[in-house]
Order: structure tokens, then C-alpha cells, then sequence
């Protein structure tokens, strides 16, 4: 398990996760507010 | 200290002797609502949704309904825009309060955002810097702490400042290496 967790955080892995994390958010945020173009 | 001083005048005199023109009137901005080439989009725009909605097979319509009342929403929050003569929304960048929504807050927000990444990684990196294998802490991510300099790089304009006025932010020249010449 513990090798699991160390490989979950290489670099890679780590900019994987956290880029899938926020692609996702934007697209949720573009799912629930569509068509922002002001404040 | 003297071109300091220098830049802060002819920053107030830039400021200060510039009249403050309205651009509406000049390059023809008007509100969307006014605007009769808008007006004309919204109409063509709702009636090809409805009238595919028509024709939809009972499956599709519920969808195509769902995207006629965003159509409809989306047009209503554009008219309060400001539009050109072609009917399509312009965003008015001055930095006016009036129209701060429309640049300036989502600017500053763009600015904050790239500064609190570049602060936390920077924070990060002084971080690690002092443990005992710093490289491989740039290899393997040592997660808590990257949290941690996430979290605590959120007040990244305060911190920036402090370290600005205290000149921490500068190393010393000798300390900046640079190639053999």
C-alpha cells in the first residue's frame, strides 16, 4: 500500500489526478452556470 | 529613490490629465435590448430551437426544450451587454465600475489565480530546498506539504508584499549563478 500511495504521488501520476481534478470542475461549473461572459 | 519618485509623477500626470471619454457613443454601443440586430438573433436563434422541437422524436424534445430555455436565459443576460451594430455583445475593458464584471473583476481574478499556483510551487520549492533530499521531493511529491504551501499560498498578495518590503524576496547577487564566460 505504501508503494501504491508513493507511486500516486511521482509527479506524473500527481499532475494527472490534479489536472483531471480540475478539468472537471470547470467543465461541472460549465454545466451548472453555461454561457459566462460577465460576473 | 529619485526615479521612483519620477514614476509616481508622470503615473499621477497620466492619470490625472486624461479626460475621461464615454466610447459608447463614438464606436456605436448600445444596450443589447436596444439593438435591433440582437433582437433579430434571439428570434431566429429560439425559433430554430422550436421549431425543432417540433419535429423531435419524443426523446429529443425534452433535450432540445432544456436548451431552449438556456437560449432564452443566455439572451436575457446578454441585453443588460452593451452591443455593436452587428448585434453581438461587446465587453467594455476601461476598468470602469459600471463594467467591472465584465473585465476587470474576472482580471483580477485570472491574476490572483496564476499567482496563488506560482506562489504555493514557490513556497513548495523553498520548502524542500532545506530537507535532506530536495530533488527527489521534486520527483515524488510530498503531498501534505504541497497542501499545506497550497493552502497558506491562498493570501499570496499579503505574503508577497511583506517579503517585497522586507527584501527577502531578492537574493543576493553573489548568490545567482551563472555560466562560465
Amino acid at each position: 500500500m505504501a508503494d501504491f500511495t508513493k507511486f500516486l504521488t511521482t509527479a506524473p501520476v500527481a499532475l494527472i489526478l490534479f489536472s483531471s481534478f480540475v478539468l472537471a470542475l470547470f467543465i461541472e461549473i460549465n454545466r451548472f452556470f453555461p454561457d459566462i461572459l460577465t460576473f | 529613490m529619485r526615479t521612483l519618485l519620477s514614476l509616481l509623477l508622470a503615473l499621477c500626470l497620466a492619470l490625472g490629465f486624461t479626460q475621461a471619454v464615454q466610447a459608447e457613443p463614438l464606436i456605436g454601443l448600445k444596450p443589447c435590448s436596444e439593438v435591433p440586430a440582437f433582437q433579430a438573433l434571439r428570434e431566429q436563434r429560439l425559433s430554430s430551437l422550436e421549431e425543432k422541437i417540433r419535429n423531435a422524436s419524443p426523446e429529443l424534445a425534452p433535450l432540445y426544450q432544456q436548451k431552449l430555455v438556456q437560449t432564452e436565459k443566455r439572451f436575457e443576460r446578454y441585453s443588460k451587454l452593451l452591443c455593436g451594430e452587428e448585434g453581438l455583445p461587446h465587453l467594455v475593458t476601461d476598468g470602469r465600475w459600471s463594467h467591472a464584471g465584465e473585465f476587470l473583476i474576472p482580471g483580477l481574478l485570472f491574476l490572483y489565480i496564476a499567482g496563488w499556483l506560482g506562489w504555493a510551487g514557490r513556497s513548495y520549492l523553498i520548502a524542500v530546498r532545506d530537507s535532506d533530499e530536495p530533488e527527489m521531493k521534486e520527483s515524488i511529491i510530498d503531498v501534505p506539504l504541497a497542501l499545506r504551501c497550497f493552502l497558506t499560498a491562498l493570501a499570496w498578495p499579503a505574503a508577497a508584499l511583506k517579503e517585497i518590503a522586507s527584501g527577502d524576496i531578492r537574493e543576493p547577487e553573489e548568490a545567482v549563478p551563472i555560466s562560465p564566460r
